[in-house]
Formats: C-alpha cells, sequence, structure tokens
C-alpha cells in the first residue's frame, strides 16, 4: 500500500491519533553515556507487547535511503541490533516481546513480491550500466577511479527473503542478542521473547496478528492487555483494528519531521563522493536521533465511533462490526494482492467515497457488510453498484484535475521563461490561435478551427507548433478539425450523447458497435448529403424546401433507435445463456483469452489509449489492457470480478481469521470496474488450504536471474539456461505499465504468473543435490521462546522440559495470567541445553560469550483457536481516558472543513501534534460508563452538577472512574483481572484482610512496579459523555446541603 | 427438659475476628432437581459489553415461558445437595470435616439480617440439628408461589443476559447474539462449598454462585473469581438511593460470609428496561455506604458482630457431642428476640426432623455411620 500517503491523509483527517515519542535523553557520565535503564517507568506509558516486523527494521539497515550502507553484513546486523535496542527503549515492553521475521508468503503475496523484485533488480541493473559509463566518462577525463570504489556492487536488496544466507545469519544473531539482553539487562528479567524467523511460514505481520489471536483464545487473557507494533506498513494500522484489542498503538519513524539541515544530495547513492569519516558519523547520529511518534488506534476507534455512527439502522449499531466494514473499505482501495480498482486509489480519499456510499447502503441491508472476516456479497454488490454509477464521474474528475495540474504546471514554466506579462492581468504576450472563435449568434466563425476542449488537449503540442508555423503540425490540426466538422454536419450531437448514453447504460458493446455502425453511416450520408445538397440546391431553385436532408436524419435517428433496441434484446439473451455456464470455468477462460500483447519490454501507458474520462472507456479497457476482441469482453469480465470477489474475501479472511489459502492468487495484472460486479451474491467461495512452499521454492518463485547468487548454485541454471524448462518465468525484459500513473514504482510489471506444478516438479527435482547445509535452510520451523532466569516460569519449566537425561518431555500449556503469556511449549529442537555457552555469531561489536543458564530457550507453539477468532471487545475491558472532545467528535459527526488535504497544513500540523498526549491504557477499575440510573453515577452526576454551579472546573473529583485517589483503595492491583486492591477498606477485622491479602498473589500486575493505571493525577476534568439521558436533574440544589465536595470529596 | 434460650437482637456481640473463606467443593444443580456434585455443568461466565448497554435490553421479555422448576421441587430449602457435597468431600480425606455449623449462606443472612429487620419481612423459622458434633441448620419447608413475578424474572432474565455457559474465547457468535432468546429457570443452579468462620466458631456454607468473572482454575480454589448478579431499580432520587443501599447491605452479607469479592449491579427502569451497569466490589461496600449513608452503613459492622453472637450462642445452647443422636431445635424470631427450642421427641415434628429426612439425608446419616 502507498505507505506514507495514506498515513498522510488519515493524519490529517484525525489528527490526534498522532503523538510524538518521548525518549529519555541518554545520561553522560564523566563523557560515557550510560546505558538507558529499562526498569525506569517509561515516560510514554507502561505497555504489556511489543510486537517487532523486523522486515521494517532489516531493510533500512541494510540499505538506508540517506545514506551509504554497511559495508559487509555483520555491520548490517550491528545496526539492526542498535535500532531495534532503541525501539525497545522506547516502548519498553513488560511482559512479552514478538519479533516476526517474513517468512514464505502465501502465494497472494508472492506476485508483488515478484513484481518488486524484478523491478529492483532491472533499476540495479540500469544504475550499474549509469555507474559504469559515469566510470568511463570520468576515466576519459583523465580522473583515476579507485579499483575500490569500481569493483563495488551494490549489496542485493534481495537477500532479504527467507532461504538465503543472509536470513539464516539474522536468525543466529537474533536469537544471540535476545538472549544477550535476557542475560544481562535487569529490565527484561520478565519479558519473554518469541522469534519467528523466516523459516517460519507466513509474512511478519500476518504472523503477529494469528499471535494476537492465539492470546485471545485464551479464557485466562487480560482483556486489557497493551499493545504496540512496530512498523512501516499503513496495514499495520488495518491489522491494530482488525484485532479489536483497544489499547493499540502503532510505533514509526516521524514521516513528518523535517531535518533542520539540508541533505548533501550525494548523500547516499553515489560512490564517487565518498563520504568522510565525519560526514558518516554525523548523519548516523542525525538519524539516531530522528524523532519518531505513536500512532493510537485507540483514539482512532474513538474517532470511528463518530464517523462510523448511522442513525436509523434496522439492526442494532455496532462499533466493532462497523469497524470492520470500515476495513474492509480501506482494502478495496489498495492491498497488497490484488490491483485496485481503476476508480479507487487511496491518495485521492476513495476512503471518503466509499465510506458515504456505505452510510447510505448500510440502512438497506440487513447486517453489516462483514462478520468475522466473512463477506456478505449481496451489500458488497449494492456497494460496488453505486461506486459503478459514479466512475464516469471519478474519470472524468480525475482527468479535469490532471489537465488543470498539467496547465498550472506550463503557466510557471511560461512564467518563468517570461511569456507573461509581469502587470496586474498577467497575459500572454504570445497570443495563441488555440482558442475558437464563435460569432454572435453561436455559429462557429469561418476559418477557426473546429476543435474541443478534448483535442486541444490531445493536440496542445501540435497547437503550439502550428501556431510556430510548423507545417505538419498545422496539417495534423486541421485534420482534427474539419474530421469534427464533418461529425458536427451530420449528426446533432444532442441525439449522439443521447443515443451513446442509452447504449452505455444497458450494454456497452452496443455503443462501440454503434460508433461503428455511425461513422459507417456518415460516410454513406456525406455521400448522400452531397446529392442531397444538389438536390436542395436545384430544388431551392425550384423552391423546394430541404426537407430532404432532415428526413434522411430521422431515418438515421430511427435506424440507430432500433438497432439498438435489438442489441439490447440481443444483449439480454446472451446474458441469460452466460448464466447457464457453470462459473467456475469464468476464471479459467478468462486467463486463456487474454494474451501479453505485442510489446515485450520498456515502459507504457496502456491509459493513455483508454482515455477513462470519454465514454466507452470499459470495452477500451478490456481490449487495450488484455489484448483481446470485443466479442471476449464480456467472459473475460466474468472471470476477473470472480477472481476479484475471491480475492477481496481472501484478504478479509487473511486479516481475521489466518490464510485461508496458501495456493491462491489472482491471475490477473488488472482490476475489473466497480460497475462489473453485478450478479455477485451467488458466487461460490471456496478455498482450498494447501501448503506454503519451501524457502528456496519461494526464492525461485519471486527471484529474478540476476538474484540467483542467492540461491544455492544448483538452481542457477533454472533460471538462466535456455533449455530450463521453466525459463520462460524468468523474463529478461518485460513490459511496465504505467497505469495512468505518475510515480515509475507504481507501474505494473507485466510478468507472466508462474504455474505453481511447473516450478515445483522442477525445483523440487533437484533437492537431491543440496549439500547439507543448503538443504537445513530450506526447512519450516517452529517459533521459538526465551526468557530470562528470573522468569515466573523458568522453574516450572525447566523441570518439566530440560529435566533428567531423556528429554522426552509432553508439550505443555500455560495460561496467560500468571506471566502475560499463554501457549504451548515443548523442548527445543534446536539443540539448546543447559550448562552450556552461546556464542556471538557475528563478528563485529565485541559481544560476549553467555552461560545457557541465564536464560532458556524453548520450541513455542501458538494456542489453537477452537473457535474462530470474534470481532469483540473481550470482557473486563477498561476503557482508556477518552482523548477527544466534543469539538473532536463534533467536527467529525458534521464535517467541519478541517479535512483540508493542502500541503500548507505540514507545518500547523506538526506543532499540534507535539503538543499532543495520549494517556494509553486502562482508566479506572469499571467496564461501564456512569449512565444516569445507577447508585454511584447518581452521586458522581450530582456532583457534576455541583460543579458546574459552583464553577469549579479544577475539582478533580468529576472522574468517574477516578477510584483511587487519597488513599488509593482501587489500585489495580488485581486478584482477577481488574478487581480492586484489597490493601484497605475494612478497618477491621485485620485478620481477614491479611489473610485476603496474602492470598492475592496472583495478580494482573505482579511485582507492581509498573503503574500501568491510572495513578493520581490523570483526572478527566472534562468528562465529555455523550450519552443521552445524563442525570441532569433539578434536584441537585437538595444536595448541596449534602455536599461533601469540599472535604475531600467524592471517590469513585 | 426441653432446652429453650433466647438471645436478645440488640445485644451487642464483641468478637468480630473473621476467618478468610476458602472453597472446598462445589456441585450443580440442573431442572430436575439432580445434584451433580463437584460438576461445573451449571457454571455460568460473565459477558456484558459496556455497548450492550445501548441496545435497550428488555427485561420483561419471555416471562410467559419461565420454567418454575422449584415450584416441582419438594423442598426448596433442602440442604441435601450441601450435604452431599460434604460426603464427597469427606469420601475423598477420610475423615469428617471440621466445622461447627453446617448451613447455606442464604440461611445464615436471614439469621444476621434478624437483628436488623422487622420479622414481618424477614420471617425467621428454622430447625436446627445436632448430630455427629455438628449443628446442622435449614429453613422450613414452605409453599413457593405457582408464578413468578415480574420482579423476581426480571432477576433471571438479567443472569441469562449477561452469562454465556462457557468461558468467552470458546463461544460462537451464533450465541452470543441469541442470548436475549434464552429461556429462563430457577432450576440451575452452582453453588460453591466454602469452609469460614467467625471468632471460634467454624462454618460450612454453600453459597449459589451466579458465575465466574474471568476465568476458572482448575483444582484451586476459585472463589476470588466469582462474581454475584443483582438487579435493582435504577436510582434517581435520594430515596430510591437509600432502599438501593438497604439491599446492597443484603447483598453484601452474603457476599461477604460466602467469600465472594466482586458484585455486578445492573439497574432496570419502570419498564424493566436494563439502564445501566455498575460494578462494586464486595469489601468496598461498607465503605461506601458508611460514606452515603452512615446509618447504614454502621450497620455492616454491627452484623458481624452480630453474627459472631448469635454463632457462639448456637453453639453454646446446643449441645454438640460426638453422638450420632439427632436432637432437632426450633428457631424463631419473635419479640426482637432469637427462640430456640428443642423439640421433643413427643412433638408430631420429631419424627421427620430427627429420624427422616426432614433435614439431614438418609445418605448422609448412612456416610456418617460408616465413618
Amino acid at each position: 500500500m502507498g505507505v506514507p500517503s495514506f498515513f498522510r491523509w488519515l493524519s490529517r483527517k484525525y489528527p490526534k491519533i498522532i503523538s510524538p515519542v518521548i525518549e529519555d535523553p541518554a545520561q553522560v557520565v564523566d563523557g560515557v553515556i550510560l546505558p538507558l535503564d529499562y526498569s525506569a517507568p517509561n515516560p510514554n506509558g507502561e505497555l504489556d507487547n511489543l510486537y517487532l516486523d523486523m522486515n521494517g527494521i532489516v531493510h533500512p539497515c541494510s540499505h538506508p535511503e540517506n545514506r551509504p550502507p554497511p559495508e559487509t553484513e555483520d555491520e548490517m546486523l550491528l545496526a539492526v541490533f542498535e535500532y531495534t535496542n532503541r525501539v525497545l527503549n522506547m516502548a519498553r515492553p513488560r511482559k512479552v516481546l514478538v519479533m516476526a521475521v517474513d517468512g514464505v508468503a502465501p502465494r497472494a503475496k508472492m506476485n508483488q513480491q515478484r513484481a518488486r523484485r524484478f523491478r529492483s533488480a532491472r533499476d540495479a541493473e540500469i544504475q550499474n550500466m549509469e555507474r559504469e559509463r559515469e566510470i568511463l566518462e570520468r576515466e576519459s577525463y583523465g580522473e583515476i577511479i579507485d579499483d575500490s570504489v569500481r569493483n563495488k556492487k551494490t549489496w542485493d536488496s534481495n537477500a532479504i527473503t527467507p532461504g538465503t544466507p543472509f536470513m539464516d545469519k539474522l536468525a543466529a544473531a537474533l536469537r544471540y542478542w535476545t538472549a544477550f539482553k535476557l542475560a544481562t539487562d535487569p529490565g527484561w528479567k520478565d519479558l519473554q521473547v518469541v522469534i519467528s524467523d523466516a523459516t517460519v511460514p507466513g509474512e511478519g505481520e500476518h504472523k503477529i496478528m494469528n499471535f494476537i489471536r492465539s492470546q485471545r483464545a485464551d479464557p485466562e487473557y487480560n482483556p486489557n492487555t497493551t499493545h504496540c507494533i512496530y512498523g512501516l506498513d499503513a496495514d499495520l494500522i488495518f491489522l491494530g483494528l482488525a484485532t479489536h484489542e483497544p489499547h493499540f498503538k502503532i510505533l514509526r519513524e516521524d514521516v513528518f519531521a523535517q531535518s533542520a539541515k539540508p541533505r548533501s544530495r550525494n548523500g547516499g547513492n553515489s560512490t564517487f563522493a565518498p563520504q568522510t569519516a565525519e560526514e558518516k558519523e554525523l548523519l548516523s547520529k542525525e538519524d539516531s536521533q530522528k524523532p519518531f511518534l505513536w500512532l493510537h488506534v485507540s483514539v482512532l476507534r474513538e474517532y470511528l465511533a463518530a464517523e462510523l455512527w448511522v442513525p436509523r439502522l434496522p439492526f442494532a449499531f455496532d462499533i466493532e462490526r462497523a469497524i470492520d466494514d470500515w476495513v474492509f473499505m480501506c482494502f478495496f482501495c489498495g492491498n497488497d494482492f490484488l490491483p485496485h480498482l481503476p476508480s479507487l486509489d487511496v491518495r485521492e480519499n476513495s476512503i471518503d467515497i466509499l465510506l458515504d456510499i456505505w452510510k447510505v447502503v448500510l440502512p438497506q441491508l440487513k447486517t453489516y457488510m462483514t462478520c468475522d472476516g466473512n463477506l456478505n456479497l449481496e451489500s458488497v454488490e449494492k456497494l460496488l453498484g453505486q461506486l459503478g454509477a459514479r466512475e464516469p464521474d471519478i474519470f472524468k474528475t480525475r482527468h479535469i484535475q490532471e489537465v488543470r495540474k498539467q496547465e498550472a504546471m506550463q503557466k510557471r514554466k511560461q512564467y518563468k521563461n517570461g511569456n507573461i506579462s509581469k502587470g496586474q492581468d498577467r497575459h500572454p504576450t504570445n497570443f495563441t490561435e488555440q482558442l475558437q472563435l464563435y460569432d454572435t449568434s453561436g455559429n462557429l466563425a469561418n476559418g477557426s478551427w473546429n476543435l474541443t476542449t478534448h483535442d486541444m488537449v490531445n493536440l496542445k503540442k501540435e497547437l503550439m507548433l502550428a501556431n510556430e508555423g510548423n507545417a505538419e503540425a498545422i496539417v495534423i490540426v486541421k485534420a482534427q478539425s474539419d474530421k469534427n466538422d464533418e461529425l458536427v454536419k451530420n449528426i446533432t450531437e444532442e441525439e449522439m450523447n443521447k443515443v451513446v448514453s442509452q447504449a452505455n447504460i444497458s450494454n456497452h458493446s452496443t455503443a462501440e458497435l454503434l460508433r461503428k455502425k455511425l461513422i459507417a453511416k456518415k460516410h454513406s450520408l456525406e455521400d448522400d448529403v452531397d446529392e442531397d445538397e444538389d438536390e436542395t440546391i436545384k430544388n431551392e431553385e425550384e423552391g423546394v424546401v430541404t426537407k430532404k436532408l432532415k428526413t434522411e436524419q430521422d431515418n438515421l435517428n430511427n435506424e440507430i433507435k432500433s438497432e439498438v433496441e435489438a442489441e439490447m434484446d440481443d444483449e439480454n439473451d446472451e446474458d441469460d445463456d452466460d448464466n447457464d455456464d457453470t462459473s467456475a470455468d469464468d476464471k479459467d477462460t478468462a486467463t486463456e483469452i487474454i494474451s501479453n500483447g505485442s510489446v515485450k519490454s520498456g515502459v507504457i501507458d496502456t491509459d493513455e489509449t483508454v482515455k477513462l474520462y470519454e465514454p466507452g472507456y470499459i470495452e477500451r479497457y478490456y481490449t487495450e489492457k488484455f489484448h483481446i476482441d470485443p466479442k471476449d469482453i464480456n467472459t473475460v469480465r466474468k472471470g476477473l470480478v470472480k477472481a476479484y470477489i475471491e480475492g477481496v474475501s481472501w484478504v478479509l479472511r487473511y486479516y481475521y481469521q489466518g490464510c485461508a489459502s496458501w495456493t491462491w492468487y489472482y491471475p490477473f495484472h488488472y482490476a475489473p470496474f466497480g460497475s462489473d460486479f453485478t450478479d455477485i451474491a451467488n458466487i461460490d467461495i471456496q478455498f482450498e488450504l494447501g501448503e506454503p512452499f519451501l524457502p528456496f521454492e519461494q526464492l525461485m518463485s519471486v527471484l529474478p536471474a540476476a538474484s540467483g547468487h542467492t540461491l544455492p548454485a544448483i538452481f542457477r541454471p533454472l533460471m538462466n539456461e535456455p533449455d530450463s524448462p521453466i525459463i520462460d518465468f524468468y523474463p529478461k525484459e518485460f513490459p511496465i505499465d504505467m497505469n495512468g500513473k505518475k510515480m515509475s514504482w507504481q507501474g505494473i510489471a507485466l510478468l507472466p504468473f508462474i504455474d505453481e506444478k511447473r516450478l515445483l516438479e522442477n525445483v523440487r527435482a533437484q533437492y537431491p543435490k543440496l549439500t547439507d547445509y543448503e538443504s537445513s535452510r530450506n526447512v519450516r520451523n517452529e517459533d521459538i521462546l526465551l526468557i530470562s532466569n528470573k522468569n515466573v516460569n523458568y522453574d516450572t519449566f525447566v523441570k518439566k522440559l530440560y529435566n533428567g537425561e531423556t528429554p522426552a518431555a509432553k508439550p505443555f500449556n500455560f495460561g496467560h495470567f500468571k506471566s502475560g503469556l499463554s501457549g504451548i511449549v515443548f523442548v527445543d529442537q534446536e539443540g539448546f541445553k543447559l550448562n552450556s555457552k552461546l556464542m556471538c555469531p557475528i563478528s563485529e561489536g565485541s559481544f560476549p560469550e553467555l552461560s545457557t543458564n541465564l536464560f532458556l530457550k524453548l520450541s513455542f507453539e501458538f494456542n489453537p483457536l477452537i473457535v474462530p477468532n470474534k470481532s469483540i471487545i473481550l470482557n473486563g475491558y477498561i476503557p482508556p481516558v477518552q482523548a477527544l472532545d466534543s469539538y473532536d467528535l463534533d467536527s467529525i459527526m458534521y464535517k467541519y472543513g478541517n479535512n483540508n488535504y493542502g500541503r500548507n497544513n505540514r507545518s500547523r500540523f506538526n506543532d499540534s501534534m507535539k503538543d499532543n498526549i495520549i494517556k494509553t491504557g486502562p482508566s479506572g477499575t469499571t467496564q461501564y460508563k456512569p449512565r444516569a440510573g445507577g447508585y454511584r453515577a447518581f452521586f458522581y452526576f450530582s456532583q457534576q452538577q455541583n460543579n458546574q454551579n459552583m464553577n469549579q472546573y479544577h475539582n478533580q473529583n468529576g472522574n468517574y472512574n477516578h477510584q483511587n485517589q487519597g488513599n488509593g483503595r482501587f489500585d489495580n492491583e488485581n486478584n482477577n483481572y481488574n478487581n480492586s486492591n484489597n490493601n484497605r477498606g475494612y478497618d477491621n477485622g485485620n485478620r481477614y484482610n491479611n489473610n485476603y491479602n496474602r492470598n492475592n498473589g496472583n495478580n494482573y500486575s505482579r511485582g507492581n512496579n509498573y503503574n500501568n493505571n491510572n495513578r493520581g493525577g490523570y483526572s478527566n476534568g472534562t468528562g465529555y459523555d455523550r450519552q443521552r439521558g445524563r442525570y441532569n436533574g433539578g434536584n441537585q440544589n437538595r444536595y448541596n446541603q449534602n455536599d461533601r465536595n469540599g472535604s475531600g470529596g467524592r471517590r469513585y | 427438659m426441653a432446652i429453650t434460650s433466647n438471645l436478645f437482637i440488640n445485644q451487642k456481640g464483641s468478637t468480630t475476628a473473621l476467618k478468610q473463606p476458602k472453597e472446598i467443593g462445589y456441585y450443580s444443580r440442573n431442572q430436575n432437581g439432580e445434584y451433580l456434585i463437584q460438576q461445573q455443568t451449571q457454571l455460568k461466565y460473565y459477558y456484558l459489553p459496556n455497548s450492550d448497554l445501548e441496545r435497550n435490553l428488555d427485561l420483561s421479555s419471555g416471562l410467559k415461558k419461565f420454567k418454575n422448576c422449584e415450584g416441582t421441587f419438594e423442598d426448596t430449602y433442602t440442604i441435601h445437595g450441601l450435604l452431599k457435597s460434604i460426603q464427597y468431600n469427606e469420601q475423598h480425606k477420610g475423615k469428617r470435616i471440621k466445622g461447627d455449623i453446617i448451613a447455606t449462606t442464604e440461611t445464615i443472612t436471614k439469621l444476621i439480617l434478624g437483628a436488623f429487620d422487622n420479622t414481618n419481612i424477614n420471617p425467621i423459622d428454622m430447625v436446627v440439628v445436632s448430630y455427629d458434633g455438628q449443628l446442622f441448620i435449614k429453613e422450613r419447608k414452605q409453599v413457593t408461589p405457582a408464578t413468578i413475578d415480574m420482579n423476581k424474572y426480571s432477576n433471571y432474565k438479567f443472569k441469562a443476559l449477561s452469562t454465556l455457559s462457557q468461558s468467552l474465547p470458546l463461544e460462537s457468535r451464533e450465541i452470543l447474539e441469541k442470548r436475549h432468546k434464552k429461556l429462563c429457570n430457577n432450576g440451575d443452579k452452582f453453588v460453591s462449598v466454602t469452609k469460614t468462620g467467625v471468632g471460634k466458631v467454624k462454618l460450612i456454607l454453600s453459597a449459589d454462585i451466579d458465575c465466574i468473572f474471568d476465568f476458572k482454575e482448575e483444582n484451586k480454589d476459585n472463589l476470588k473469581h466469582y462474581t454475584q448478579l443483582v438487579c435493582n431499580p435504577t436510582v434517581n432520587t435520594i430515596s430510591e438511593s437509600h432502599k438501593f443501599e438497604n439491599g446492597m447491605f443484603r447483598i453484601w452479607l452474603k457476599c461477604f460470609l460466602a467469600g465472594i469479592p466482586r458484585i455486578i449491579c445492573g439497574f432496570k427502569d419502570d419498564g424493566y428496561i436494563l439502564k445501566t451497569v455498575e460494578e462494586y466490589a464486595t469489601n468496598e461496600i461498607p465503605i461506601l455506604l458508611k460514606e452515603n449513608n452512615p446509618e447504614v452503613g454502621s450497620k455492616c459492622l454491627d452484623a458481624i458482630k452480630w453474627y459472631g453472637l448469635f454463632t457462639e450462642w448456637l453453639l453454646k445452647i446446643i449441645p454438640h457431642g460426638d453422638t450420632k443422636e439427632i436432637k432437632p431445635f426450633k428457631l424463631i424470631l419473635a419479640d426482637n428476640h432469637l427462640k430456640l427450642h428443642e423439640i421433643e421427641a413427643s412433638d408430631p415434628e420429631f419424627e421427620h426432623f430427627a429420624q427422616g429426612d426432614g433435614v439431614l439425608s438418609s445418605e448422609f446419616k448412612e456416610w456418617r455411620s460408616s465413618l
């Protein structure tokens, strides 16, 4: 997904979701920088679980954008350690850390990965060629190029794929570093680290989702667990929402921050200006001070609760289901598995368009569009139907905006070039003949060119040249003008539009056919008209009115009308026939029909011929992009729609339940139109789970031949030799279709889709020839768990699994309550032994040997899910302090004009964001909001009345949930999820209390140094309460006499 | 000579030393009146998210389909289930359970309330039986009305709407959405048996448990997970708040005796729509009451004192030697006194209580004889 664009859009629309990360400055004593005290309270609030999408760390550490990359792989790993350390110090999770590295992805994702890698290999090749050229150039000047510079090859970032030796190194490095921290950092003593490296199948973020779902499946799970995920992907926002874990936030680098110093233009990538050590240090220091920010999904949920509110629904409003629908609509605008619909683009507030449609459509439905990851196809059809109706407008508007942008750029260029007068009028000083001239009766002036706006756009270049006197250009423009004249002469525009729009509504191929007919008719007409003109002239001479011309026109119109009707009947019959066919064949027939066209390489833009902003775009789209005959459009379209619906279901299931099929993929490069989604309610969607590929199989599926060096040698001939049975999967040249986009990385790489059977056959045939080491990388492994020897579970685990000579120990399940992690553990499969030593696998950094008695390594399996995960808030959830006030919520409900997408917002945004501090974590002790009718609420509201009456806004007692002022009665030292501290209460009967307290061992906040929750001072003075019917009675006067406000106030 | 004694209810006791309740067993009772010892088939799990309260849940729907199982039972106040559970415990431990007084929490609560309530509201008419060194207290059988009123029904409905029969992660969405259609009955019960004490007196009490709040721990004491559910009219005026406080006092007594740490209270309006829910910790109630209504608040301490007093009194008065001879006593409240009167052999009821299974089941007596 377009990462920064979506993120930017979201943070402008809902500004308070962003807050800055507060980092403790490093303490320097005697010139030595002390390591951060992990155990100290986190200025950002406490956190239970942190999830790291390691690819988001490994990529920027191994090939950074704005500085030269590390020289060796060991240095890269060291950079990974440092970066991870920084992230951990910012977040300071207390209970669980999950480090997930991308493993083998589902096939649906592999296509995107393949496209990206082929592109990046091509780009690297181009870059290398550039370098070669530059070297030769410089040498021709006499410059002497150092050998090290000449031979330097950019590190192939495609090595960051499961199965390569680099990923193997990374896995070992992570294990070591985690063990090191567990053994040496006292703040890590309770932390439980789960490492899911590249040998565990699944994308990193989805492994994290699986983990969270497995935790929720444990009845002992704490519903107020606070989560944080680190990553750069906008997808994480949806993942966070889809977990329905409300205490969720995302940690990422601050993309809005502008660095104070201008970076040198050769900052990173030039090898000809190697930086001095000073410059390097400066840049790395700058990087290490780059600020981070939090994106609070909890606050986003507050916004969405207002945004997604739809009145008068025939079914109960459920914010969790509404959020699922919203997430679904965001996927529709862009995801990693399917090309997005031509009318939707995450950059163009398509989500707002879909949301508006959703709000209109929802009251007509029986329930929400999605349910726990399953789609209600009828509802989707309604939604897309509405979108389809808006599509022509969307395309036209887009085009007009594009044109305007171009014109504006032109004007700016002209201004620079001095063709505009400098005075107030700013009129062009060179006049052009581009404008059409009409006389006062509305007729085109003789001699001026008859051009439509459309023509003027297309022929802009020609027009300018024509103005300058270029003869060829003049001919071209004149031809167009003449053509237009002809058309105008014969068929009135109005009738033309009517007919064509009629055709468009009913059936598109009719329009095409019609056009052809019209053109044919026009030709024949021309002949007729000439005859008629002669006749009319003759008649005029004889005084007969030119009725004949008119009747010819009438005849033509009638003919057209009848043709259209006939076509419509035909098409309807055809449709019936089509429906009888089994839809299972649709996808396959479609794939058979389409072809790749003649272009084999280079960059093209099919959108230019398709012209979405002109009527008839649908046929052009299919014929141009799929290289088919118009007669096949229907079949292809059906196939596309079926596959697309499957795709959307697959993606939804992927986020909410897990991978439905490892082998399913969308077999086309383009998406259908919204208006094509008709009759989808009966599509039967079945997925076969299949199995993930092994790492080498995935490598062979996604890597281009140029990255073959990361694969065992035995496979390289398969990618390179012309006689390889699968050589067609590795084209050296391939076309890139810009598809109407401007940025080069947005183009679609038109690569052939891999035939899984053929690939696997050929690859697996080579397995017996692999070396042992190579085979060891081609495996599927389990996750591992690392804990320190001070962990509460350490003794139990050692006793049950690592005791005795025969490790015939059975795996066993442990629950969430004790340590904040639940799952199944068994003996480590990688040979961990107590009373042994662990060496550091990398040569840099001088890390010490570790005793294996300081930590414990186990194989770890997630809890199985008995029942599919439900999109609900779990029992016992305590909401946080409300971050949005009434102004924020009203501005969403009533759409105050703060949806300003303009760029000038940036600096203002930055400043206001810096002040936005969000208090995370559960606030108070109860799940329930105060409402009229309750006993506690009774006093709470009457006190609020008193506060208002007496104008005491500083009164700290207003917080309903703020139960622990003063004597901390309800500090969240729980004896089960979230009940009160039994420390005090009874002043008498001490024996009772003492006994009770001693049995409070099993608390959620054991060793309660970490004041997760509401410790004094977080009084929510505003207490915005949207609840209607809040107690507001006129009885407050009676309570003034009972007013105990003055004396220390109420504690609720 | 028949033993009789009276205890003035306003007499101030002095002992307030309390023992923390410990769970020693549990059982379920189903709609057929069968007791399933050490089985949690009727145990429910709490689930009522805050968002559900926006839906105007109707606590009156389904009244007509209410199954009044207790109407079909012979004796609603029987302690046979409790005795079975004790027997089970003793069978596994191999010896008699240590306890001076054995009764249901409801019984003891009533006895405590006797000191505070008018005898019309809270009539006390009980039987105490001395057997095998222990006292067994039971309320007299009474005729239960065939139909129940809306108030009582809405309580059952509230419990049905806010609980699940399995822990939340194990339940499917359909079940969650169909809760409002669940039929209610007063036959299903989950009962926890706890060991507790006041002063020198040891008690074995059985308590009806409404649900578990979070999760159950196998083979461990689950008292800390249990929750009491109660449904009261909404509080919108001061007088309503007083009524509520009195009601809370009663609930507190029960939870306090049984060791249930959490109370969740639903508030229904005049139309029996569930308006709001509030959570309370058992041990915060006395403080809360004292703050808002000192009169009621002081009752809590008085209650404990009285509790200590009358239990001591019972043990003092009634002989409880290690004999298998059964001695029944009548225990009533009259004239501000708890009156204990021995039921002599000549009394027509003697047969029923001493030999029959009016109080003790024959099964239990057999078991004890075999020990």
